[in-house]
């Protein structure tokens, strides 16, 4: 293989690792809330975009200096992530998909609103080390690609970690196998939701900014962003941890590699061919949503 | 994917649509009849509308259009109107979606019963509701939609004053291959006919058949442009042309950028705009960008007196698309003075009798009865600093 | 004392049979009182839409029958709304027989409900989502790269339906149309309602696990959901292309998939009235918004909507409808 071809190959392996890093902190996001509220959020990516449109308009806009502005996106996308469990999920009736539906309502409402409250044009926002290049080998590696990347993995060890080495990841898995049990041993359930799912919030605004630094803010950015990790998701299964972390990398990258080879209409028909494949291949036990409440 | 219809659905072509116009109905005006009924004309009043996006990724350039043509109406009426008549201009939301404009534009023909169409932006959306206007026989005056398919006899009631993109690319590669004597060139395009007619203006503009173009197509939305620009920097070609979203535009420039590709570049008249240079500026330094409409800072005295007169209208400064807005009413208004009466056939016979009717805004206009493309000029200008400076003014392919 | 009730108990379901049959036999006069009095009274424009809330109406019943009835959450709708105008749109171009398309919409509507239905048989909650929204996306995709025959996502022309006088993009002629499907929708999914079939759809709904122990065939209830909710909605997109006359993929994507469901929710799953409401929201609301000069908040009203309704109103708009004639009929009392 020609140097020249070596280096594009590393470069593309690169770009789509470090997405993947990305989907790795949002899936580790929606892992820890369907371990403790068996929910799906649709709005998921929504919640990290109006925290990130929100610093942006802060600090581009309205003259803020940037740290007040950052802090105070944060504060909208863990605010958004905690009310959406309290005032929503936690209402919601026992019915088949009312969690995916809701979510669609909470989605369209966030992207509505932060349009109207934003604007409709994307905006270039802070650079996150985007602007950091060094050069080996004719791979040209960028600071914010390597930054994702190990955060990505940073966030799938220390999620690892956290779940099975503290006594905080044993009242999580405690309080999804039976919240009433957990909460007999005193634990306190819903305060822990409210956490993980305040949690949930902060990896999506850490990963909405870096995407945005990678692409740029508007209200729709994130939303096929989203999908993919859903989809990876689906095909490592909500209930485990290694098989979806590991599925929001090797998804970033076979997207990546599709996109490079066949060009850019490949990447939906690459996607679909994978899942339909997986479906049609794996056991149909690994398909099982052990700990689904629904029926 | 996902929701990327949303976020844009820049142009395709459709034989069918050609293929339906065929059969819709007459072709062209049988001259000028003062004793036709036409809708939309009261004793005080005459009804124009239009849609252009309001809401969605391309209300920006909806909603600038839009107040422009509706700064230049209020004019027009404090004025006293047309021949007496007051425009009452309607102007509704398409999404910039072939389907919302569908919707829209029966409203304004079926419900609100207008009497021409005045102006539009978007070429995917307008594109989508000339079988209606062709079928309803109703006059449409100078949207912006580029395309190929429109400004010929094939939709006569379309009076076009948006340079196709064949032309536009045809004279931006011409300026780039005599400027700078390129020799390898790639494009990144939107997939369907906008990014075909810019690969074919290419190829014109070119000249010469043993210096190929590579053309990338882009679909809207991808979350990493870092496989595309990789492709890009293996073709290393000394100018790459793009023809895609705003957004797209500096999102893969900038990603381009951090991979240490950095060709000279050169897109469509999109870029022109100060929402795109704050945004993305700093990639896109040196990019030759097409004019379509005149520099704001021109020294023309009709550029000067339109800015004068907008600002006077609405206590703020234009932008380049309430330029465009401000023009195509203009142009409206210019065809119903000139009309005869108020009724369609005479407005189409008045369209087709104008010739190089000068604007300040647009190259010099000129119809006829087989001519429906009115402007076939562009001018280029280039990104430098924080702004646009003009290297080529309004020049038509020879 | 004792003999007044006992005669009066007697009585009474007679006095409510009868009064339901008068109530049954007054709503059928209204509707068609209001059927008539739509084209007669109203404008071109309102007559347009009014068959456009027929035709979405067919379109929800169909996503009724398998989210409402079946349970099967469906991100694809909108693609079998597709598949039908899309059939109309290309049997001008490709010569296809007027009277040979309700016959292959009704086969390709059956073909897509199973390619659908099949992969999705062992899935539920989320996969069972993100899978019918793939295939949407595949089918977004399929219209996106078949520029030649569909014109992409500029969409096409449709050529309207000709029969002697009769043309589908005709005012009049598009609201007979329209009434004929949705009568015909409407009634079968009556008939469903009271048959086996529709039975074992809810049992499905409300558990797999009981149903399977009582001999329910449940893969077999679960695509025959999918199929009868293509088939409503490949028809109803085959009517749609004839009387709008334009095609483009917009109408058949991810968001109208979700505006389905919120159709259906928002009426009341698993009812009829509420399919009609429903479609009537989703068709009519934006207009209402448009309107009165502000077609951009009617996404904002529709996400909120959505939220509330199913938080506040799990039965929808049926649902609160009976809550309000029961808290009349208690205070009545």
């Amino acid at each position: 293989m020609p140097a020249a071809a070596l280096a594009d190959a590393a470069q593309v392996t690169l770009s789509g690792l470090a997405t993947g890093g990305l989907y790795a902190v949002l899936m580790l996001g929606v892992i820890l809330v369907f371990q403790v509220s068996k929910n799906i959020n649709f709005a998921y990516g929504q919640t990290g975009m109006v925290g990130v449109f929100l610093s942006y308009f802060l600090y581009a806009v309205a003259g803020i200096p940037v740290v007040a502005a950052l802090l105070a996106g944060l504060a909208l996308a863990l605010l958004v992530a905690s009310l959406t469990d309290r005032l929503i999920i936690r209402n919601i009736p026992a019915r088949e998909g009312f969690d995916l539906v809701v979510t669609l309502g909470e989605l369209l409402l966030l992207t509505s609103l932060a349009q109207l409250a934003f604007g409709t044009n994307a905006q270039s926002y802070l650079k996150l080390l985007t602007n950091w290049t060094t050069v080996r080998g004719g791979v040209f590696i960028n600071a914010n690609d390597i930054l994702c990347l190990l955060l990505g993995i940073a966030v799938t060890l220390g999620g690892h970690i956290v779940l099975t080495r503290t006594s905080l990841g044993t009242s999580l898995r405690a309080s999804a196998a039976d919240a009433a049990i957990a909460k007999s041993a005193g634990i306190n359930v819903l305060g822990l939701r409210t956490a993980v799912w305040t949690v949930s919030g902060l990896l999506a605004w850490v990963a909405a900014s870096l995407f945005a630094a990678r692409l740029s803010v508007n209200a729709f950015y994130m939303t096929p962003i989203v999908i993919n990790v859903f989809i990876a998701g689906m095909i490592g299964g909500l209930d485990r941890y290694w098989p979806p972390m590991i599925a929001a990398f090797t998804i970033a990258l076979y997207q990546s590699w599709a996109i490079y080879l066949f060009g850019e209409a490949a990447g939906t028909p690459a996607v679909f061919i994978l899942v339909i494949l997986l479906l049609s291949l794996v056991p149909k036990r690994y398909l099982e949503e052990r700990h689904e409440a629904r029926a | 994917m996902g929701f990327r219809s949303v976020l844009t659905c820049f142009g395709t072509g459709s034989l069918m649509v050609l293929a339906m116009l065929a059969v819709a109905g007459p072709a062209g005006a049988a001259g000028c009849n003062p004793n036709e009924k036409s809708p939309g004309v009261t004793a005080t009043t005459v009804r124009l509308g239009a849609t252009m996006p309001l809401t969605g990724s391309a209300a920006a350039g909806g909603l600038g259009a839009g107040a422009g043509a509706k700064a230049y109406y209020a004019m027009v009426n404090a004025a006293g109107g047309v021949h007496g008549h007051k425009i009452d201009f309607t102007l509704l939301d398409d999404e910039y979606s072939p389907a919302a404009a569908e919707r829209q534009m029966r409203v304004l023909i079926e419900r609100d019963h207008v009497f021409a169409i005045a102006g539009g932006e978007g070429t995917p959306n307008f594109l989508a509701v000339v079988p209606l206007i062709e079928r309803e026989g109703v006059p449409a005056i100078g949207p912006y939609a580029p395309s190929s398919e429109l400004g010929t006899m094939k939709t006569p009631h379309v009076f076009m004053t948006a340079v196709n993109y064949i032309t536009e690319f045809a004279i931006m590669t011409r300026y780039v291959r005599e400027s700078d004597y390129a020799r390898s060139f790639s494009l990144v395009g939107v997939q369907g006919n906008v990014g075909d007619d810019a690969k074919a203006g290419m190829e014109q503009g070119i000249g010469n058949p043993s210096i190929k173009v590579d053309y990338i197509p882009e679909i809207p939305g991808t979350p990493d442009f870092t496989p595309i620009a990789t492709q890009l920097r293996r073709e290393n070609a000394e100018w790459t042309f793009l023809i895609l979203t705003n957004t797209d535009t500096g999102e893969l420039l900038e990603a381009m950028h951090r991979i240490g590709y950095n060709p000279r570049t050169a897109a469509w008249a999109g870029m022109n705009d100060p929402g795109y240079i704050k945004a993305f500026g700093p990639v896109s330094q040196d990019m030759i960008v097409a004019e379509e409409t005149a520099a704001l800072d021109s020294s023309d005295p009709l550029v000067q007196q339109f800015v004068t007169q907008f600002t006077k209208e609405t206590e703020r400064a234009p932008g380049k698309f309430e330029e465009l807005g401000w023009v195509q009413a203009e142009l409206v208004v210019k065809a119903l003075q000139d009309a005869k009466a108020l009724t369609r056939s005479c407005l189409m016979d008045s369209l087709e009798q104008i010739r190089d009717f000068k604007t300040g805004l647009l190259p010099p206009i000129t119809f006829g009865p087989d001519r429906r493309q009115g402007v076939n000029a562009v001018g280029l200008v280039q990104i430098k600093g924080g702004k646009v400076v003009e290297i080529v003014p309004f020049r038509a392919l020879d | 004392m004792r003999l007044v009730p006992d005669l009066a108990v007697p009585h009474r379901p007679f006095q409510r049979a009868a009064g339901r049959r008068h109530g049954a036999l007054f709503s059928a006069v209204a509707l068609t009182a209001a059927w008539l009095a739509i084209p007669v009274l109203l404008g071109q424009y309102e007559v347009f839409i009014a068959a456009q809330v027929m035709i979405y109406a067919v379109a929800t019943l169909g996503l009724d029958i398998v989210y409402g009835r079946a349970g099967q959450l469906s991100l694809a709708h909108a693609s079998f709304f597709g598949l039908g105008a899309y059939t109309a749109a290309l049997s001008g171009p490709l010569g296809i027989p007027l009277w040979v398309q309700p016959e292959l919409v009704v086969l390709l509507a059956i073909a897509g409900g199973i390619i659908v239905a099949v992969p999705t048989l062992r899935l539920s909650g989320l996969r069972l989502a993100l899978v019918t929204l793939l295939f949407g996306e595949l089918f977004d995709w399929a219209i996106d790269h078949s520029l030649a025959l569909t014109g992409g996502s500029q969409g096409m022309t449709v050529a309207p339906m000709t029969i002697g006088p009769f043309n589908s993009q005709g005012t009049v002629d598009a609201y007979l149309l329209a009434s004929i499907i949705a009568l015909g929708a409407t009634l079968l999914t009556r008939q469903l309602a009271r048959s086996q079939l529709g039975r074992r759809m809810l049992a499905v709904r409300d558990s797999e696990l009981a149903s399977a122990s009582l001999g329910v065939p449940i893969v077999h209830t679960k695509i025959t959901a999918f199929i009868l909710s293509a088939v409503f909605a490949g028809a109803a997109g085959w009517v749609y292309a004839y009387v709008v006359g334009f095609v483009s993929p917009t109408t058949f994507n991810l968001f109208a998939s979700v505006y389905f469901l919120v159709a259906v929710i928002l009426g009341g799953a698993g009812r009829i009235t509420g399919a009609w409401l429903g479609s009537a929201y989703i068709v009519l609301v934006p207009e209402v918004f448009n309107l009165v000069g502000y077609p951009n908040l009617f996404p904002v009203l529709g996400g909120g909507v959505l939220i509330a309704i199913a938080l506040f109103l799990p039965g929808g708009l049926v649902e609160g409808a009976a809550l309000i004639r029961a808290q009349l009929g208690l205070h009545r009392r």
